[in-house]
């Protein structure tokens, strides 16, 4: 029947879009005038795992980074200079929120302190630096963390589809062992 | 093989199907396709943790290939219909209708690589629509005509359907009994059965046995991404195989055809096709056409005889005209219990009910109602989690847990009336790497269309609450987007020349040894049947009488 269909080149016009929007936000203006290797320089990716494993903390199934999100999501937006400048951008507002927390860098803080921050994050205004970098992440986050089977388990999801297949697909779900 | 026969042109459902036909009966016979092979144990996969995140794996992106006219406006009055989700809300901010895709697959087996494997048979009345009900147009033959036609690809295929055949008379059962429905489809079902509708098994050409050298399906639900198991009745494995095996038939791939050249006595002689690196000139006695709704109109458009600029086999004016697309909605929603329903064939149940083109109150035209909620792509985490639960922290993982396997949605399509405003010509703007014309799409839903989608709809709400969802979280259709796969009509049959582009036997009625065999031919879409069954029995009658002239 039909599908919908979310296509790489969608994905990119989403980043380029984002990428002009964050042009009118200082320091954003000030970053995005540099050329990528600067803005590395410049800026850090150093929060990003403390912001991933806060978006999906370990319980009884892994966090974020013991299945490598962020290694897997820097990889990709290395691919995507608009995406990377988002997240060097975005790394650097958590730093500056947990500034303003009197502490030095978002990954030290405690775990209450984060989630806050990253509330302001995604309570921020639609189109502000926070929300769309926040927004961003999750999306993908989302995307690494949930491919890996790892993060099925405890789900009761048995995949990936193939080659087993799901024989007992008439039969009520078993559920999962918690 | 030196001079072919027969060059067909496309292997999907129709091209493939007429391939065999001919194939089978010693006539020599190549095959033109576009696009490359598909190895499915390579190319799909389901068997990799990244299975989620790519869709069918396409090797020729289709965005772009055609254009589009604006489409329409958008009305207040139709809120209802618009496409949301209840993290992100309206899917599409425009108040206009969006383009999203004409979605097809170009490569050996066209679209049935990626389709769910419905294997329809049009209701009878719906080939009756002008006599009948005073809209679109009659085909030029009956049901019964068609009969032996869909027995035979049923057979081909390898179709496994329900013991009670309906409305739809049958001379032989099924080769393969029906599946069992999943677990999520018999909650459907008991929500249907509340609301005094039936819903039945489906005819897919999904194997419920091994057959034909085939194993039995396993239930992974993922049809659409391809088949890795090749239980699949696609063109490729059953139609191109059957038709290469008897020696007669050869296909060449990344064969994209660029026009047919008109010959003298009415007669096409000759069919043009590009590679990577130069152009290549095939003669033949018979050329059919079999590129799908969209392009093979353009094509004809695209091969305008030496002092016309009209096309080939245009002289109705109707080539690209009567143009109809998929009218569907789809409404998805959390079931309290936990169903597995990422589990089982994709489309394995249906309700017939509203099929019969009288069947709407105060609406010509039918419709049906089947699951959805592997087509709407909610059986893996990656999607929950986008699409369904949202959040983050660890609520997001709690409600991950609580609510994986528990998304449930039925989708309904239904008959697409064809209106002057709908059809397809050639971009006088925009041109493809061989310097020709693209396909440009005109789309526009008349308020009947509208209309119809509106109790479609309103059935898939009630539905899915009689199942027991309590919490609808996501609803998209064609009225905000155009997003088609079935597409119809553009090559009209019919018995006048003067009102149609092909003849019953889908031979041009002036170019006699052209044809049409794909679902361009269509003079109605039906009421919402999958039309890859029906193209490959069309194609096959084409066939047999054909032969009559060979």
């Amino acid at each position: 029947m039909i599908l919908i269909m979310l296509d790489k080149k969608q994905k990119r016009r989403h980043f380029l879009r984002t990428l002009v929007l964050l042009g009118s936000f200082l320091p954003a203006k000030v970053l995005l005038a540099l050329p990528v290797e600067k803005q590395r320089q410049a800026g850090s990716l150093s929060a990003l795992p403390a912001f991933l494993d806060t978006l999906i903390p370990e319980d009884i199934s892994p966090s974020a980074s013991q299945l490598n999100v962020g290694p897997d999501l820097i990889g990709r937006a290395r691919q995507e200079s608009g995406f990377e400048r988002l997240l060097i951008l975005g790394c650097t507002w958590l730093n500056e929120q947990s500034h303003k927390q009197g502490k030095q860098l978002f990954e030290n803080l405690d775990e209450a302190a984060r989630i806050a921050i990253v509330k302001t994050a995604e309570q921020s205004a639609d189109r502000s630096l926070p929300r769309v970098f926040f927004k961003a992440v999750q999306y993908y986050a989302f995307e690494i963390y949930y491919a890996h089977p790892e993060s099925w388990v405890s789900l009761g999801y048995i995949g990936p589809p193939q080659p087993v297949g799901f024989p007992d697909y008439a039969e009520p779900p078993e559920l999962p062992r918690t | 093989m030196t001079r072919p026969q027969v060059v067909v042109i496309g292997s999907g459902a129709g091209g493939a199907a007429f391939a065999w036909a001919l194939a089978d009966a010693g006539v020599q016979v190549q095959i033109l396709e576009a696009g490359p092979r598909y190895d499915p144990l390579k190319d799909y996969l389901l068997a990799s943790n990244g299975w989620e995140q790519q869709g069918f794996p396409a090797k020729v992106p289709i965005a772009g290939r055609q254009t589009h006219a604006p489409l329409q406006l958008l009305e207040n009055r139709w809120a209802d219909l618009r496409s949301w989700n209840h993290l992100t809300g309206h899917s599409l901010a425009s108040d206009r209708r969006s383009f999203l895709a004409y979605n097809h697959v170009i490569g050996v087996g066209g679209t049935t690589l990626h389709f769910t494997g419905e294997s329809h048979r049009m209701h009878p009345l719906a080939m009756q629509m002008q006599s009948r009900f005073d809209v679109a147009a009659d085909w030029p033959f009956d049901y019964a005509e068609l009969e032996p036609f869909y027995v035979e690809a049923e057979r081909l295929i390898g179709v496994a359907g329900p013991s009670d055949p309906g409305v739809r008379t049958r001379s032989a059962p099924y080769p393969l009994p029906a599946h069992n429905l999943s677990y999520a489809s018999q909650k459907l079902g008991k929500g249907c059965r509340k609301l005094g509708l039936s819903w039945t098994a489906n005819p897919v050409a999904s194997l419920s046995r091994a057959y034909d050298g085939r194993p039995p399906c396993n239930y992974c639900g993922n049809c659409t991404r391809g088949c890795p198991r090749l239980d699949k009745g696609t063109a490729d494995l059953t139609f191109i195989a059957k038709a290469l095996a008897t020696g007669n038939c050869t296909i060449t791939t990344g064969a994209y055809v660029l026009r047919l050249l008109a010959g003298s006595n009415d007669r096409v002689k000759a069919v043009v096709y590009g590679s990577t690196r130069r152009q290549h000139r095939v003669e033949a006695d018979y050329f059919a056409v079999a590129c799908g709704a969209v392009e093979t109109p353009r094509l004809l458009l695209n091969s305008s005889p030496a002092g016309s600029s009209d096309g080939l086999a245009n002289e109705s004016g109707l080539v690209g005209r009567n143009f109809m697309e998929t009218l569907f909605w789809a409404s998805a929603g959390l079931h309290p219990e936990p169903l597995g329903s990422h589990r089982g064939l994709p489309s394995d149940a249906i309700c017939w009910d509203y099929n019969a083109p009288d069947a709407i109150p105060g609406v010509v035209g039918g419709c049906r109602f089947s699951p959805s909620t592997a087509e709407a792509d909610l059986i893996g985490p990656i999607n929950y989690a986008r699409r369904v639960v949202g959040g983050w922290g660890r609520s997001h993982k709690t409600s991950m847990r609580e609510q994986f396997g528990r998304m449930l949605a039925v989708g309904g399509i239904g008959e697409n009336l064809p209106d002057e405003r709908s059809f397809i010509d050639l971009d006088p703007n925009e041109k493809d790497a061989f310097d020709l014309p693209k396909a440009r799409i005109h789309s526009h839903l008349a308020a009947t269309e509208i209309e119809r989608l509106d109790f479609i709809a309103k059935t898939c709400r009630r539905i899915l609450a009689a199942a027991g969802v309590k919490k609808v979280i996501e609803e998209y259709g064609s009225y905000d987007a155009f997003n088609a796969t079935h597409v119809f009509g553009t090559c009209r049959m019919g018995t006048e020349a003067k009102t149609s582009v092909v003849d019953s036997s889908c031979r041009s009625h002036r170019w006699r040894n052209l044809l049409v065999t794909d679902a361009s031919v269509f003079p109605s879409s039906g009421g919402g049947e999958s039309p890859a069954l029906t193209i490959s029995a069309i194609a096959l009658r084409a066939a047999r009488k054909l032969l009559h002239s060979i």
